[in-house]
This record gives C-alpha cells, sequence and structure tokens, in this order.
C-alpha cells in the first residue's frame, strides 16, 4: 500500500497544483499545499485502500489541509493584497482567438465563491461524480447539487448582465 | 437515488442534475415530462444549459503551468524524509505529523508569520506578490483611467507619507514616453506598499513599487517573475521594483534612472 501510493503520488502532482490554485489562486501557496498533501499522504498510506482511486483520496486530503490549515491561517492573517480570486487567468492564453473563450470561462469560475468554485472544479474539470464530489469536500450530495445549481446560474449569464 | 426525496430540492438543483447526468431513470423521466408541458421550465432549462462550458479545456493550461520539475523535487525530498524518519524509531508517526505541519507553516507562511517580513526570502515573496497582481492588469484597465497631472500628484503625496518616502515628484518616476496612469497605497503583510502604475503603448501595464525596508542599499539587479520582468534595487531603508513586459535590459536603464533621480531628490 506504502509503495502504491509512493509511486502514485508523482503522477499525480500537477493535479493537485491546479487545485490548490483553484483553492488558493496563489502558485506558493498551492505548492506548499501539494507538498503537505504528499507528506500527510505517506504518513497515511496504510489508511489507503487498495484498488480505490488514489486520485480522489489525495484530493481530498489537500481539500482537508486547505480547509482546517491553510484557510483558517490565511484569513486570520487578513493575507495581503493577493486575496483569492486572482491569478488562475495565465499569461499568453490571451494570445490565441480561439482561447478567449477559455478564458473567460476560467474568469466566471474564479470569480465564484470558494464553496461554488471548488465544486464546480472538481465535478466539470476533474470529471466527478456527484458522490465523488461530496466524499472529497466532505458534505451532503444535496448541498453539491445546490452550489452547482447556484453556481450554474451565475455562469450563464452573459457578461452585461452580471 | 432519487434526488426527489431531498426536502427542499429545488428545480434549479434537479434542471443542473439533469444537465450532469445525474438523475436516475424514474426521475429523468418526470423531469422530460414536466419540460415538455412547462414552457417556463423549459426556458429556464434553456438559461442553464448556457453553462455548459469546455471546463476541462478552459483549465488545461492552469495544468501545463504547473511547476513540475520543481513539485518532482520536492516529493524526492518528502518521500527521502519519509524514509529517513520511519527508520529511525516508534516515534516516528507522530514526528511526521508534526514535520508535516511545520512543513507548511515554513513553506506556505513562513515568511510572513515567523521570519518578518525583510528576511532574504521575504524580499523576493513580495515581488512575487506584485508580479501576480500585475498581471491581472490589461492595457484596457489602465486606458481607461484619465490623465490628470494634478490627480496624479496628489495621489503621489498619498504614497509619499505612507510609505515614508519624501517627495515623491511626478518627474522623479516619469518614465520616457509612457503614461503615468494611477498611484496607490496597497499593502502586504500588514505594511503600506507605494505602487505607482504607467501603460506603455508597446507592452501594456508597467508598475513601480516601493515598500520601506531594513534591507542595506543595493544596485539595481533584474531577474524574471510570473513571466514579467522584473529590475529591483534598494535605497535610503527602501526597497523598489519596477516590473513589466519590457526587455529586461529596458526596464533595468528606466530602474537606474529613476533610482539617480530619486537619489537627487533632497531630502
Amino acid at each position: 500500500m506504502k509503495n502504491e501510493v509512493q509511486a502514485g503520488l508523482s503522477t499525480h502532482l500537477r493535479r493537485l497544483w491546479r487545485y490548490g490554485m483553484v483553492l488558493s489562486a496563489n502558485s506558493d501557496v498551492a505548492e506548499d499545499l501539494v507538498q503537505a498533501t504528499c507528506v500527510r499522504a505517506l504518513e497515511r498510506a496504510g489508511q489507503y485502500e487498495p484498488g480505490t482511486r488514489l486520485d480522489r483520496w489525495l484530493f481530498s486530503i489537500l481539500h482537508s489541509i486547505w480547509l482546517n490549515d491553510v484557510r483558517s491561517r490565511r484569513i486570520r492573517m487578513g493575507q495581503g493584497f493577493v486575496d483569492a480570486e486572482t491569478a488562475l487567468v495565465t499569461d499568453g492564453l490571451a494570445a490565441a482567438e480561439n482561447q478567449v473563450m477559455a478564458n473567460e470561462v476560467l474568469r466566471r469560475v474564479e470569480a465564484l465563491p470558494e464553496a461554488q468554485r471548488s465544486t464546480v472544479f472538481l465535478a466539470y474539470v476533474e470529471g466527478m461524480s456527484y458522490r465523488e464530489v461530496a466524499e472529497i469536500l466532505e458534505i451532503p450530495i444535496g448541498t453539491v447539487m445546490s452550489r452547482l445549481a447556484t453556481a450554474r446560474g451565475k455562469l450563464a449569464l452573459k457578461d452585461d448582465a452580471r | 437515488m432519487s434526488r426527489d426525496e431531498d426536502i427542499g430540492q429545488s428545480d434549479d438543483a434537479r434542471l443542473v442534475a439533469y444537465l450532469d447526468g445525474e438523475l436516475n431513470a424514474e426521475d429523468r423521466e418526470r423531469l422530460e415530462k414536466r419540460l415538455a408541458a412547462d414552457p417556463a421550465l423549459s426556458a429556464h432549462y434553456d438559461f442553464l444549459s448556457r453553462s455548459n462550458f469546455a471546463y476541462e479545456e478552459a483549465f488545461a493550461p492552469l495544468l501545463d503551468a504547473a511547476p513540475a520539475a520543481s513539485l518532482d523535487a520536492m516529493l524526492a525530498r518528502v518521500t527521502a524524509a519519509k524514509v529517513a524518519v520511519s527508520s529511525r524509531s516508534h516515534r516516528s508517526r507522530r514526528g511526521l505529523i508534526a514535520a508535516s505541519v511545520a512543513l507548511l507553516a515554513v513553506g506556505a507562511l513562513g515568511d510572513r508569520v515567523v521570519g518578518g517580513f525583510m528576511g532574504a526570502e521575504g524580499n523576493a515573496h513580495w515581488r512575487t506578490a506584485v508580479a501576480e497582481y500585475l498581471k491581472l492588469y490589461t492595457p484596457q484597465t489602465l486606458a481607461v483611467m484619465t490623465d490628470d497631472a494634478a490627480e496624479r500628484a496628489q495621489e503621489l503625496g498619498v504614497v509619499e507619507s505612507g510609505i515614508a518616502l519624501p517627495d515623491l515628484r511626478p518627474e522623479a518616476i516619469a518614465l520616457p514616453g509612457i503614461a503615468l496612469k494611477q498611484a496607490q497605497l496597497l499593502q502586504y503583510d500588514g505594511k503600506a506598499l507605494g505602487q505607482i502604475l504607467y501603460l506603455d503603448a508597446r507592452y501594456g501595464p508597467t508598475a513601480l513599487c516601493i515598500m520601506q525596508s531594513s534591507l542595506p542599499g543595493a544596485p539595481v539587479d533584474t531577474e524574471r517573475r510570473r513571466g514579467l520582468n522584473v529590475a529591483y534595487w534598494s535605497f535610503a531603508g527602501h526597497a523598489f521594483m519596477l516590473i513589466g513586459r519590457q526587455p529586461k535590459e529596458q526596464l533595468s536603464t528606466f530602474a537606474q534612472s529613476i533610482a539617480r533621480r530619486l537619489a537627487n531628490t533632497p531630502a
């Protein structure tokens, strides 16, 4: 089990980092979140059930570290002017014409409140089922549904209507 | 599972679950009948389905932006540390949990919480923060701002007192052929940060940022941070950085010119 976790970790680092970015909008924090996730996953490798999806397990570890440790501290500290909803739109994206819509989607998602943003990301970007999202975020499926419904309502609005 | 059993489950949630293929056959059928019979519900369904974007594609560039090499190196370090700890003693489990918390504290927040702001790394961190912030500006952000010399002078006065840098006059921070658009006070880690924004017709938003610093004076140096070029220096109890998309050489020339002018400013 330990070896499976150890070997599997390396294949999921970038996706974990991206989730860290979606949560924190700060690449340094995202990197530290991945590091803490790796440490905790290795420590708790015995709790991982072989045959289940390792990436789901890792996402839930990262989310709980974010929720219980990093975010609470950042909020307490006031966290300076680099606050959430900042830096998901990457350089160079704007250049290509066919990326304009992609950029717009990023902007709309990053404008969502954190709870909706993480739910939308896990369901629509990571392609997880409602049940999987609920398990990672440790919320009832009904809450996943209502978050997605509210988020969809905002995402569907045109710019001039928002 | 029957979604209809969820108490207070709104039509919105049901429609979205339908869009996402998360309704069971029975609920799906029931909703489809209602959609066929209810134009208002059907119109709302059309509205919600406008949020069917290519989310995965939109977020693919963010995956490419991940610092893969740095993450791999981190994993190698963490794995090695883990092996070392496990082979030592029975107390390794608790030790590692403590280590994971400590790593997080030092890594994510250390320079702000533990080391104080102007440690060597802290100094670099504020430049990262500025770079991330500046990346949000587009030429359009600044183009809508009017060019009003009196307004700029007044803003500079506010920045001047905020960061305790006397006589921050427009002529001392002007850049040749580049419009001065705004001066404002921000804060980083609870300390005042002066930000002076320019709009370079060719290279877009450019900023001069200044904070009080306990570091000794240092000449202009350049670096690349978050895809932007930075020329930075420190002088007279202040750290300066000029950041933009201009080539490093050009930024460095601008920076040296500003540094010279500010140094000649009578205190």
